[in-house]
Formats: structure tokens, sequence, C-alpha cells
């Protein structure tokens, strides 16, 4: 049974021409005894840690946390730091035929296959534009939640991006399909118009934003159509990047259609900043993380997937620790040239990664201030916080600095270091789905197949 | 000459390749069409051109994957097709960025849902902008049928936003389209604004975003290729010639089945290319073959190079476009023009940066300098720079990719690509002797630093300097070039000696076809590859007359079916 909600109208204070529509549905509020659905965020920076500022010591329940890790010192008993993690599809299997640059390797984050090899026509020299080569773990979580939902899910995946460069490959995470991009959402506005822009006063539905709603809707559906009439006759290759086109297309029809949300649903407010400065960085990724929040608390997403950066990090620096100055490759010290060179007892690289454990902290902060029946958000939702290098000096993909954040209701026995010796971050990848109701023996290559153990 | 061209492309091996770096083996590899696959050097062998536009049987030529509109292209094209619009493309619309692959021209990536959605934002926008000038706002129906005209409407616009006629079936979705607009309760537009959200649906459709001008039809087969229709090929006229969509005089070619033979192109391809759209058409071919994408961002270490201004990257963008034009527009538009042309232009903030005085139309004279062409201009030799000091290894890799089509491996596995911190007491040159003496490093950097070292006349940002922190500079070195081993003192004769290599004018007529046809030549373009290179070469390398040739060769007329293309009518 559902009902339409009545929220504020936000078509005439964003008047974006990038406003999507989704009419939110609310769902009956849950019962007396309520089934919380379980949640994934998967977040991803780049550019490695300081390993031995980075991994806790002591024994279970009883963490001392490292110098970068100390912010999150209120969350600790919720962390799970599975330390041994290799990343095995890129050390053992390199698509770049030996060449180290691991600042790539995004597109093998979420696959755990190789890179795809490249397009002959357009990439005969290499790896190009560093394509996954099979459909990342968020999207088939995703997938497999709104093929087993009564109400399927506007966004299955919701996919953002904090700076970065645009362009497809190299910074991407998400991946429908083999060479298949999901691109991220990089704008706080425009996401927040995709997720919360079209909810209504009153009880009855906004005339015009009905109209403005309907009218996208036949526009795609016009544009699904032709799309399809057009690639009767195409070949296989070309056939495939239409394919992909057209179901961009219908996920954006479905997104339009609305779905439900849950009680107590509340779209965040977004600061007037200006976040194209640098100097703004934190409030960008602090917006982000509350509309991450928002949606899943929403019921417009159970599966989030945030790039921090695109693994190269040449264009995020940061004023605000007040690291400045003359870079040592580059004139500016921005993370990728901190992480090349460290510098004298390593301090800006301490202070950057604390940084952003910082955030981390902020974004668990926000899960657990979330209500849902007795306890949070939080205690439905899995964040796995992965750096995908294990420095940025040796480029090198082994032991990874990972951390798992488990709330109380997901089978994840946390507050512990748990000591591994180079296992295929595949198998946690998939001990996660498994985690969130997604069964699966292993993910991705099948050299590494298998799961870990983590309750 | 031209088997001189050729006797070293023989031992070149088959496309792709890619020579693994280390174990004494050679360095480079390369790509693109092996000279081996039609057996004969001259390139007589198989078909390059068919002059009544039937290749016929046992004709080869590439596949041509489908390709969507770029960023450039499809802001040109919005222009063309609604000369009224104002939109400021560069701050209030955000398009899909292109990717920039390595070794070749910049492409349009996938579609996904975010890409669906800046495609509505941008056809919403249009519209919206365009007001009372859009196309639909301006139909004026006679008769009582409205659908009637609203059927008129969609046929001519579509046809100028989908570059051919429309099938029937493709009239009657956007009639469908603009009756459910009308006559939809929630929706009730009147009949201008639901013509105007039908024009916003035709920019987000296939017809108008893809290059894909052969609609619905069958395509028409020519012995084992595919030959491009007529409205195909007034788009990959004007798409090459002009970044943008056919005018008026291409259609009515098209129109009256005058595209279909080479000749009939080249007539075409010349016409355009007097047209002020080529020029920038041909800035963007230098900029992107130059590699000077990055340029518009580049920052340079304040301490080392304080003179560096953010402005002074448009003065050097503005000098490679003028001096490029000039050449390119000019009675000699050679290679070896564009290459050591002994003079250049610029602004009063790049005159003032590299001490020159010009003359009143920003003309200097370089004679007798250090600098010549293209290649020791600001813009080459300050992106092909970082940030505190010069990188030979990046300028030597430019002159190998681009200027000689090699391909340099990537480093072997460890490697950390950056070099220790500056030694003040030695040059850069003796700092990376490393490169040299190590056996790993050296099959790839000993022809890779002789090559940027040549530059280190030229310093990070791009200015002219007489010694290295103190040291003398020592700019020599030499290069296998056509099979001879040439030496060489400085940039200025590194410069001309590419300028007077068969193999380097070779390369550039490939990087030409490339940009052309928006893929790598493969074996089965080799006819056309051998063509285009004798034929610069008969023209005494005039590259208005190249651009006009590559028209009329099969990779630009025809293409290979595509695996699981259905090809039956």
């Amino acid at each position: 049974m559902m009902r339409r909600i009545s929220r504020r109208s936000l078509l005439a204070a964003t008047g974006a021409s990038g406003l999507l529509l989704p009419l939110l549905t609310e769902e009956l509020a849950f019962g007396a005894d309520p089934v919380f659905p379980k949640r994934i965020i998967f977040v991803v920076t780049g550019n490695g840690t300081i390993e031995n500022s980075f991994w806790p010591t002591g024994t279970d329940g009883n963490l001392t946390l490292g110098e970068i890790t100390s912010p999150l010192e209120a969350h600790k008993a919720k962390l799970l730091f599975p330390k041994g993690i290799d990343m095995r599809v890129w050390s053992e299997d390199n698509p770049f035929g030996g060449n180290g640059d691991a600042h790539h390797n995004f597109g093998a984050v979420l696959t755990a296959t190789k890179l795809a090899t490249g397009d002959p026509p357009h990439d005969p020299g290499g790896p190009g534009l560093a394509l996954a080569s099979s459909i990342s773990i968020d999207q088939h979580i995703g997938r497999t939640f709104n093929a087993t939902a009564q109400t399927p899910l506007p966004f299955p995946v919701l996919s953002a991006r904090a700076w970065g460069r645009d362009g497809t490959g190299y910074a991407t995470l998400s991946w429908t399909g083999n060479r298949a991009p999901f691109s991220a959402e990089s704008d706080p506005r425009r996401l927040f118009s995709s997720l919360f822009g079209g909810v209504m006063t009153g009880t009855t539905p906004d005339p015009a934003v009905v109209r403005l709603l309907k009218t996208r809707q036949s526009v795609l559906d016009y544009v699904g159509t032709s799309l399809e009439r057009q690639s009767m006759r195409l070949g296989t290759e070309d056939r495939r990047k239409i394919q992909i086109h057209l179901d961009a297309v219908r996920n954006i029809e479905r997104q339009l259609q609305g779905g439900a949300v849950t009680t107590g649903c509340k779209p965040p407010t977004l600061a007037a900043t200006d976040f194209k400065l640098m100097a703004n960085f934190p409030a960008l990724v602090d917006a982000e993380m509350d509309l991450i929040t928002a949606a899943l608390a929403c019921g417009l997403t159970r599966v989030a997937t945030y790039a921090i950066g695109d693994g190269e990090d040449y264009n995020i620096y940061f004023p605000w620790l007040g690291i400045g100055g003359k870079g040592i490759e580059f004139p500016t010290r921005h993370k990728h040239d901190i992480a090349h060179r460290p510098g004298v007892n390593n301090v800006d690289k301490i202070a950057t990664e604390k940084w952003f454990m910082t955030m981390f902290a902020r974004l668990l902060d926000k899960l657990s201030g979330v209500p849902e029946g007795s306890g949070t958000l939080l205690d439905n939702t899995v964040v796995l916080w992965l750096n995908s290098l294990n420095s940025g000096f040796g480029h090198s993909v082994l032991k990874m600095p990972i951390i798992v954040a488990a709330g109380a209701n997901m089978g994840i026995r946390t507050g512990r270091l748990m000591e591994l010796r180079n296992e295929a971050h595949n198998k946690l990848l998939a001990s996660l789905a498994n985690a969130v109701g997604v069964p699966m023996t292993g993910w991705g290559d099948p050299r590494f197949t298998g799961t870990l153990n983590l309750a | 000459m031209l088997s001189r061209t050729w006797s070293w492309l023989v031992r070149i091996p088959f496309w792709p390749l890619v020579v693994a770096a280390g174990g004494g083996a050679a360095c480079t590899g390369y790509i693109g069409a092996g000279a081996g696959s039609t057996g004969s050097p001259n390139g007589d062998a198989g078909v390059a051109v068919a002059p009544d536009g039937k290749a016929g049987v046992g004709a080869t030529a590439g596949p041509t994957p489908l390709r969507r509109l770029g960023r450039v292209e499809l802001i040109h094209t919005l222009r063309d097709l609604f000369p009224a619009l104002q939109l400021d493309f560069d701050s209030n619309i955000e398009l899909p960025a292109d990717n920039d692959i390595q070794l070749a021209f910049s492409l349009p990536g996938i579609v996904s849902d975010l890409e669906v959605k800046r495609f509505m934002d941008l056809a919403e926008a249009t519209l919206a902008s365009l007001g009372t000038n859009a196309p639909s706002s301006r139909v004026a129906c006679a008769g009582s049928d409205l659908t009637d005209c609203a059927r008129t409407f969609v046929s001519t616009f579509g046809k100028r936003a989908f570059r051919r006629p429309l099938d029937r079936v493709e009239v009657d979705d956007l009639v469908a389209l603009y009756t459910k607009l009308r006559t939809d309760p929630q929706m009730n537009y009147g009949f201008q604004e639901a013509l105007g959200i039908v024009v916003q649906a035709m920019l987000q459709s296939p017809g108008f975003l893809y290059r894909w001008e052969r609609g619905l039809a069958p395509p028409q087969l020519d012995g084992a290729l595919v030959k491009f229709d007529d409205y195909e090929m007034a788009s990959r006229l004007s798409y090459f010639l002009w970044n943008s969509m056919p005018d008026v005089t291409l259609m009515a070619a098209a129109d009256a089945g005058n595209l279909g033979t080479p000749d009939q192109m080249a007539e075409q391809a010349a016409r355009m290319l007097k047209d002020p759209r080529a020029d920038e058409t041909m800035a963007d071919f230098i900029t992107q073959w130059l590699e000077l994408g990055p340029l518009s961002g580049l920052i340079k270490d304040a301490a080392v190079y304080p003179a560096f201004k953010p402005e002074l990257r448009e003065s050097m963008r503005a000098e490679t476009v003028a001096f490029s034009r000039d050449v390119l527009r000019g009675g000699s538009p050679t290679f070896a023009g564009l290459l050591t042309a002994p003079y250049t232009f610029v602004d009063a903030r790049l005159a003032e940066y590299y001490g020159v005085i010009p003359d009143a139309t920003g003309r200097v004279d370089l004679s007798g300098t250090s600098r010549l062409g293209l290649l020791t201009q600001g813009a080459v030799m300050a992106v092909k720079g970082n940030s505190y000091r010069t990188s030979p290894v990046r300028r030597g890799k430019f002159i190998l990719n681009r200027m000689l089509c090699s391909v340099v491996p990537p480093p072997p596995p460890n490697v950390v690509p950056e070099l220790p911190p500056p030694d003040p007491t030695k040059t850069l040159r003796e700092q990376m002797a490393m490169h040299r003496s190590t056996p790993s490093c050296a099959s790839c950097h000993t022809t890779m630093d002789a090559l940027g070292f040549a530059f280190e006349h030229f310093d990070g940002a791009g200015n002219y300097r007489n010694d290295d922190g103190g040291h003398p500079i020592d700019a020599s070195g030499s290069v296998t070039l056509d099979g001879a081993t040439v030496t060489f003192r400085d940039a200025t004769e590194l410069v001309r000696l590419l300028a007077s290599s068969g193999e380097a004018r070779e390369c550039f007529t490939r990087q030409w076809l490339r940009y052309a046809i928006d893929r790598f030549e493969q074996p089965a373009d080799a006819p056309a590859v051998h063509y285009l290179a004798s034929s610069y070469e008969g023209s005494g390398s005039h590259t208005r007359d190249l651009i006009v040739q590559i028209t009329r060769t099969l990779p630009f007329s025809h293409r290979a079916p595509a695996d699981g293309e259905v090809l039956t009518p």
C-alpha cells in the first residue's frame, strides 16, 4: 500500500534545468517489529596511506588506533580492520604490461577483475581509458535488490564523486558490465535535484511538477524507442554501446516514476557554498555525505558508491590544513605530490589521511544520527572504506588500507583487527555482499573465488 | 623518393605492436597499417581510391565504429542548427567531457545515466534560451489540421537535426509524441509549445547525437565493403572539415546524389576548406596533434618561473594557432613549413615574455635565432615541461609519438617515474645519465632522452635559456631517420632533420588520416595510407591538398562491415 507524501516543492526554488523529479511515495509506517532493509556504501580514495600510522594495535574490543585512524575513536567498536588484503587481480595480472601505475585501478576495485584490453580502432597502443571488463559489485547488489523488491528503488545505485576528472574510465568505480561505465555525479546541486527535486506541496501534487515530470517521461520514452529502432542493424560492439545508452534512458524513466520512501525521510539542506573552490572541499564532501545518507534513509537507494578523487588526485590539495606552497614534483603540494614525496616524517601525508578519516567519522555520525526503529540507520548499514593503493610512493596494491564499518544488524564482528595474509580483495567484496543479503560464493575473477568469515 | 620512404617501413612489423622494453630489445613499436600488407612498396597494389565510387571485389578498408558527437561537435552543431542560440557552453552548461586517449585524438565516451541527464539538460536549456527564436516558435500553420503541420515540421526540421531525411516510422514516432503532448490531460500543451518539446526530444535522440546518417536504411554493399551513402558522406565531410553539421550546399549535393565519387567529394572538400570554419578545424588538429590540451590549466612553479603568468597560456595557444594558420593558409602549406618556418606571431604579453619585438601585425622574424616553426614554440615546450624544470623524457616521447608515429612502452614495474630531487651541481643531462647506463632503461631512454635533450635550450615554461643553472647546455645527439643515423647539435638542427625526413612526413599524413576517420589506420587501410603518403610527396607536401585527398580515399568513403551487423535489406 502506498500513498503520496507531501513535502515542500523545490521546483521553483531551484529552477535548474537539471531538475529531475522523482515523485516519492511513502510506504506505510513500519510495524511494531520492523525489519529494516540492509544498505551498503562503498567509499574509495586513492594515493595510499602510511601503514605505520594507519593500522591499529591491541586486542579484539580493545583497539588502539593509529595516528591516521585516531579520528575514528568514537566509532571503533563498529570497525573491522582487515589487514593483509591484496588487490590480486592487479598485482598478479597487471593489464598495463608491467607498468606499475595502479593510480588507474579504480575500474578494478569493485569489479575485482582485470581491466579490459584496448579497443583497437581507437586505442591500439595500450590500456587507454582503464575501462573495467565486468560489472561492479555495487551494481550487482543494486540490481539484485531491485529484482527482489516489491517496489524497485529509483536508484539501484547512487554513484557520486568529489572532484577527480571527467570523462570515462580512470575515475569510474561503478560499471554495469564490460566497458560499460556508470558515471558518477560530481555536482552536489545536481545530485540533490536528482534525488529530491520532485517533492511536493500539499496533499495533491503540484500540477506544474506533474506536467514537467510527465513531459520528461514522454520525451525519454520517445528517445528509448528511437534507440531501439536504430540499433536493429548495428554490429555487436556498436549495439552494446547503444544498449548502455538505452538502459540509462530506461533508468531515468524509472527514477521519474518515483519510488518508496520511509517515514522520517528528510532532504538535507544544501548550503549556498561555492563547491568549486578547493577551500570548500570539506564542505563539498560533507554535503555529498549528507545526500548519500538522506538517499539511504529515504529509501531512494540501498547502495551508494562514492569516489573521493580519481586515484591520481592531481587537483586535490589541502589549504584548510595549512598545507600549501611548492610541491616536490608540482607547484602546489596536492594529494598526489604529498603521496609521492611524503616529506620529512611524513607529516603532510599523515595530516591529509587523518583528515579523510575525520570525514569517515563524520559519515558514521550521520548514519548513526538517523533513527530506525529502536536503533539507527548505521545498524543496518555496512561501509567499505578503501584506499586504492597501499602507498602512493611505491604504487603497491598489497596490504590495502581498508576499513569496514558495520552496524549491529549486519552480522559482522567489529572492534577488531583481522590479520590476514595475501587474501584477494575479491573475497572481502563477496563477504560484504553476503552481509547485505546478496548471496555469493565469490566475486569477480574466478581465480580468487571464496569469501572471508567476518562474523 | 618514395622508395626511400618505404625502405624503413618495410622493416616495421604488422599492427598492433608495442614492443616490450628491456633485454636490449628495440624500444619503440609501431602502430598503423603494416607496409607488407599490400605486398608492394609503392602502394599500387590494393585499392586506395575508387574513381567511380565503386571499390569492387578485393578492396579493403578498416571498420568504422559508431561514434557520438563530441563536445566541440555538439556545440558547433547546435550553433549551426540554431543560429540565434546564445548559450554559454563554458559556464552554464555541463556537457559530457571527451576522453583524451594517449596517441590519438579525443573521442566522446559511452552514454550512461549521468550523460542522459546532461543531454536532457542541454536540450531543455537550448529551447529555453532560444525562446521565440526556436524554429518551433515560428511555425505558422495555414491549414486547419495542426497535426499535418506538425508532421511537416518534424520532417523538415528533422532532416536538418538528423542530417538526413527521416524514415516514415521516425516521423510517425515524433508526431505521436506531439499528439501525446497536446492531448494528455496532465500536459495539454499548445501547438508551438508541443513542437518545442518535440525539438528537445530530437536533440536527445540517437539521430542527432550519433553519427548515424544512414538512419534505418540497410547499408549499401560494395564488394565486401559497405559504402557510405550520400548523407553519410555529407556528414563525414562536414565533421572532418568543420566539426559541425553539413551546410545547405552539402545537403543539396547529398539530395542530388552528388557525393558518390572521389572527385565529387574532393570538389566539396576544396570548397569547404576555403570556409573560415576550416580554420577552426585546422587549429583543432594542430592543438590535438601537438597535445596542447593541458595548456589551458598549466601551472608553473612561480619560484622557478616567475614570468609565467596564467594569461600567457592563452597567448601561447594563440601563437601556435596563428602561426599554423599562416602556414596552412599560405602558398606553401607544408610539413617542413610548420616545423621550420622562421617566424611567429605573438601578442604583447608573449612578446615581452620572449623578449622579442613584433611588427604591427604581431609577426616576429626568427631568422638566425634559436627558435623556428611549431616545435620550439612556448606552448609545446611549456606543456612538455615540468613545473620547475624541463622534461627531456616527455619531449622525446612526444617527438617519437607524434612526429615519428612510434609507440614507447610504459616503464617496467617498480620504476619510480620521477627523478630524485634536483642536484644543483649537475646539469639535468648529467643527472639523467642513469637512464642510459641502466640496461632496462636504456633501450627506450637512449632514443627518447636524446630527442628530448635537443630542446634543453628551452626551459620548462617555454622560454629560451643560455645555460642550465649556470652549466653549459649540451643539446647535441643523434637520431635514426629514414634508416640512417644522423647527428644534430641542437633543436634547430633536429627540427630541420625531422622536417626533411620522409618518415616524419609520412607520419604527418597518418595523423591527418586518423583525425579524419576518428580512428587508427588498420592493415586494411594500407593502400590508402600509401596513397596519401605518395600523393603528399607528389604535391610537394601541400597539406591542404592532403586534406582533400583524404576525402577521396576508401577509408573515408567505405568501411568494413561490423561483426554482427545486419547487412540484408
